[in-house]
């Protein structure tokens, strides 16, 4: 009777399970955007190193590869050895930078480096970007991971999930001005993971399943949320105008309001982490620009987290916003609509012009210009005319 | 507190243990169901609370005063104790009105103080009387101050202003206490039923406090009759299998009419009503129907949610909607829409007016006065009263043609009556979308230009039909069965296959397709 009744409750939680998956890919596909991540040894998530894997949503379908080095490149790392006459770009940032939603040809890494090849700059973008990483974990990979890469140029997102993220990870904390390493890591959930990957049913569950797809992005949202909650009241975050800033999402699209835990933070320790990034980037002789991600709120309408939450950015920073807003129309999409809202082919060339455009502009990559150089990359014109190509 | 929030599940899982554990100690779960009622109110506004007590109070104890008895110092006590008590609870210091309402509380317990030994040294038929007019007075002075003060007063605003008079400072802004026309309509009919000698008044005012303020149905109905629930609180309940898995059933399909089928398809509405006069033909097809659909899953939706809780917790309260949309006729529809409100004007409006004891002329005077009021029930505006004396006046055109006796006599089966049957209820059909122009318009400009783009804005195919139907089939499909099986809850009488099937689809919906943010009912602005 026991064994009945087991069996009995076996076969309802897998009938269930398939009703759901069926439910799902029939009336409300998922997004399946697995991310490949594991522990690195300094306290920090990184990407699986030699994995591919495939991200689906209703609007893409692309294989992401992740190099011997973790990095989201279709190509080997290149030598620590930097070779002569090649400038290199580190990239930190999330998953907007590793390029999630987009094949490696049109990712926002990819793209870059294609802008200075085209003015004549022989650079390599490296790209230490991971999903779900905010300005403590950028921190962290760029005392610690990036050096001995010895770039010339750091470029770092802003995104407007990263005051949440900073806050969430507790990497870091203020004790009056100064930013102090609290020495505990932030592996949120690595272990389980770790173990689960090793099983390849579980690898294809990531990247088939829509139910699991959709169970894990709403246990995620509310892990996220209580961290932000404890992390938040330990460290005594206030909620006024300099703490938090509430982007107002769309009042006719409310499907495409500001990205999760937006609004949330301390604008203090925010400003401290980047600044000690600028700090970190000066000490292995690079320079570091902020690369605002803009908040999309329609096709046509996007806002600038640097403004809404920094104001005056305390490093060189530059925003795609007016480059987005300039050739913005109802039926081009800049950002996909039904996954995980990153940038399309044309979001991500737009971007990497005007990242480009701004390097090249502070003669940051001087030494590696070819006779001629500089003058193709300088698109800003031909974007705001809308002349772009995927 | 919504429903279909996770703090209302908290709210629920925290006071389930607490009532099965007293199932034995009667007095002490009815307290505990009245506690949990008032802090479920509490969550939305604590100042309002005190209303909710102070008219317990008050019908509590002029109820054996409307039934000729003597009030007894006892009832006094508990009245006054229980008003002070819960208005002291209600009592927070800086918040704007609770100093307002501290003290009309503390001035009608000595209105109470004086009305009740004036009232017991009257003979009983003037004790009666006395009592019920206090009653009434008190109820509907309640429900015009807050309801319809605004409207009245900018409506002779705007008299005044015709006539050339600057009358401006008579508008004051008023809030509208969330569920007032339910409970003030709920106590109504106690003192009247009593009067009426259908009831007995209550001499536990715990018991009595449960029963007004029993939060399944405290801000949306169905308005409850003492007679059916307050004697429900008499006897021990019992939580069974049974009444647990219907319950939840009916919970869930509450709750997918609302949160899936009327949040999904609000926008739709939202977007035609915003500016009729700039919409297509398409989209403000699509908006009518939308609001039509979800006015009905947003209401029913509740009042099933209610249901399914009351019933788990022992309890039955009335079916509230009765697949209104296949109405053949006017009278059809108000016997399956919000039932609880319709039959309440009908034994409480329509027939003191005189029903259809008048004649003819009578009746039509008193169907159309009763649904011009049903009307302004809804709120205070000019298009509630034009929704109103449109549903009166197709009430009267049908009973002119005696449509309802015509049928009484025709055949029910047959082609020909089905054919019959179909005309009958696409008509009353698209009556009924007219009904709903009028109720949901912003004004009365906006429903001319909203009636003339549906038939001159062309482009009929634009707007979402079929974001629409596919929101809708859901519905047709499990009213169709209910029809069919001539049962709203057949759910145990299907295979249970079928019925796992049809459960695991709910329950996958709610949690996948119901928009981010949770809205609240539309008819807790009523």
């Amino acid at each position: 009777m026991r064994i009945r009744t087991l069996l009995l409750g076996l076969g309802a939680i897998v009938y269930s399970g398939l009703f759901g998956e069926l439910f799902l890919r029939a009336l409300k596909p998922q997004p399946l955007v697995p991310r490949y991540v594991t522990g690195g040894a300094d306290g920090v998530r990184a990407n699986m190193p030699d994995v591919a894997f495939r991200q689906w949503t209703p609007e893409v379908d692309v294989t992401v590869r992740y190099n011997a080095a973790g990095m989201r490149d279709d190509r080997p790392p290149p030598p620590l050895a930097k070779p002569p006459g090649e400038c290199r770009i580190a990239l930190l940032g999330d998953s907007y930078f590793v390029g999630f939603e987009s094949a490696w040809p049109t990712s926002f890494a990819a793209r870059l480096e294609a802008e200075l090849a085209a003015a004549g700059v022989k650079a390599r973008v490296l790209n230490f970007a991971v999903s779900g990483f905010g300005t403590a974990e950028n921190l962290v990979v760029m005392q610690r991971r990036v050096p001995q890469w010895r770039p010339d140029v750091v470029v770092m997102s802003w995104h407007a999930t990263d005051p949440a993220d900073n806050l969430r990870s507790g990497l870091f904390r203020l004790n009056g001005d100064r930013l102090q390493p609290t020495g505990q890591p932030f592996l949120p959930g690595i272990e389980l993971s770790d173990r689960l990957m090793a099983w390849p049913g579980y690898r294809w569950l990531i990247e088939n399943s829509h139910l699991y797809s959709a169970v894990r992005e709403r246990a995620g949202q509310i892990i996220k949320g209580l961290l932000v909650a404890v992390r938040g009241a330990e460290a005594g975050a206030d909620s006024g105008p300099e703490g938090f800033v509430v982007v107002p999402p769309a009042p006719s699209l409310p499907s495409l309001a500001p990205p999760r835990g937006a609004g949330q933070g301390d604008a203090r320790l925010d400003r401290a982490l980047i600044t000690a990034v600028e700090g970190a980037a000066a000490q292995a002789g690079a320079r570091l620009l902020l690369f605002d991600i803009p908040t999309r709120r329609s096709r046509t309408d996007f806002l600038s987290p640097i403004a809404l939450m920094l104001g005056e950015a305390p490093v060189p920073a530059v925003s795609p916003q007016s480059a987005f807003s300039a050739v913005a129309r109802p039926d081009l999409k800049l950002y996909w609509e039904q996954g995980h809202l990153h940038w399309t082919p044309q979001g991500n060339a737009i971007a990497a012009r005007v990242a480009a455009r701004d390097i090249l502009s502070r003669g940051w990559l001087a030494a590696c210009m070819g006779p001629g150089a500089g003058r193709s990359a300088s698109g800003h014109e031909a974007i705001e005319a809308g002349a772009i190509s995927p | 507190m919504l429903f279909q929030t996770p703090l209302f599940f908290i709210f629920f899982a925290i006071l389930m243990p607490l009532y099965a554990a007293t199932m034995q100690r009667l007095r002490l779960q009815n307290a505990i169901v009245m506690v949990a009622s008032y802090i479920f109110y509490a969550v939305w506004d604590l100042r309002f609370l005190s209303l909710i007590i102070t008219a317990t109070s008050v019908a509590f104890l002029l109820g054996p005063g409307v039934a000729g008895q003597e009030i007894s110092r006892r009832q006094l006590r508990h009245a006054l104790l229980f008003l002070l008590v819960g208005c002291a609870a209600s009592f927070v210091p800086g918040l704007p009105g609770t100093l307002f309402y501290l003290a009309c509380c503390l001035g009608l317990g000595v209105a109470l103080l004086v009305f009740v030994p004036w009232a017991n040294r009257q003979d009983s038929t003037r004790r009666a009387k006395a009592s019920l007019a206090f009653g009434a007075v008190f109820n509907l002075g309640l429900l015009a101050f807050f309801k319809y003060f605004n409207f009245f007063a900018d409506s002779l605003v705007d008299l005044a202003n015709l006539a050339g008079v600057e009358l401006g400072y008579v508008t004051l802004k008023v809030v509208l206490p969330v569920g007032i026309s339910f409970f003030t309509f709920q106590k109504l009919a106690y003192l009247i039923d009593i009067k009426r000698g259908r009831v007995q008044p209550e001499d536990d005012i715990i018991k009595f406090g449960a029963f007004v303020a029993y939060f399944p149905q405290l801000v949306a109905g169905p308005i409850e009759r003492a007679g059916h629930l307050l004697r429900q609180f008499d006897t021990p309940r019992t939580i069974t299998r049974q009444g647990l898995a219907t319950g939840a059933g009916l919970f869930l399909w509450g709750m997918f009419k609302k949160v899936v089928i009327a949040d999904n398809i609000a926008p739709l509405a939202n977007l035609a009503f915003a500016d009729p006069s700039a919409a297509s033909a398409g989209v403000l097809w699509v908006g009518l129907l939308a609001f039509t659909f979800q006015i009905y899953c947003d209401f029913s939706g509740y009042s099933d949610m209610a249901r399914g809780l009351a019933r788990a917790m022992g309890l039955e309260l009335m079916v509230n909607f009765n697949i209104p949309y296949v109405s053949r006729t006017p009278s059809e529809f108000w016997e399956r829409w919000h039932i609880s409100l319709s039959s309440w004007l009908r034994d409480y409006l329509y027939i003191p007016l005189g029903g259809n004891r008048g004649g003819p002329i009578g009746t039509y005077r008193n169907l159309f006065l009763t649904m011009l009021l049903g009307g302004l029930w809804h709120g205070a505006s000019w298009t509630f009263v034009a929704w109103g004396a449109f549903h009166g006046g197709i009430l009267i055109l049908y009973r002119l043609a005696a449509v309802d006796k015509w049928l009484d006599g025709a055949p029910r089966e047959g082609a020909g009556a089905m054919v019959r049957d179909l005309g009958l209820i696409v008509l009353m059909f698209a009556l009924t979308l007219f009904g709903w122009l009028l109720f949901r318009a912003a004004s009365m400009a906006d429903v001319v230009d909203y009636a003339a783009g549906l038939f001159s804005h062309g482009d009929l195919l634009a707007g979402a039909w079929g974001q629409l139907a596919a929101f809708l089939l859901p519905l047709f499909l499990v009213q169709w069965l209910q029809l069919r099986l001539r049962d709203l809850e057949f759910l145990p009488r299907v295979p249970g296959f079928v019925r796992l099937n049809m459960v695991l689809g709910l329950v996958f919906a709610l949690l996948f397709l119901a928009p981010a943010a949770p809205s609240a009912f539309i008819y807790f602005d009523f």
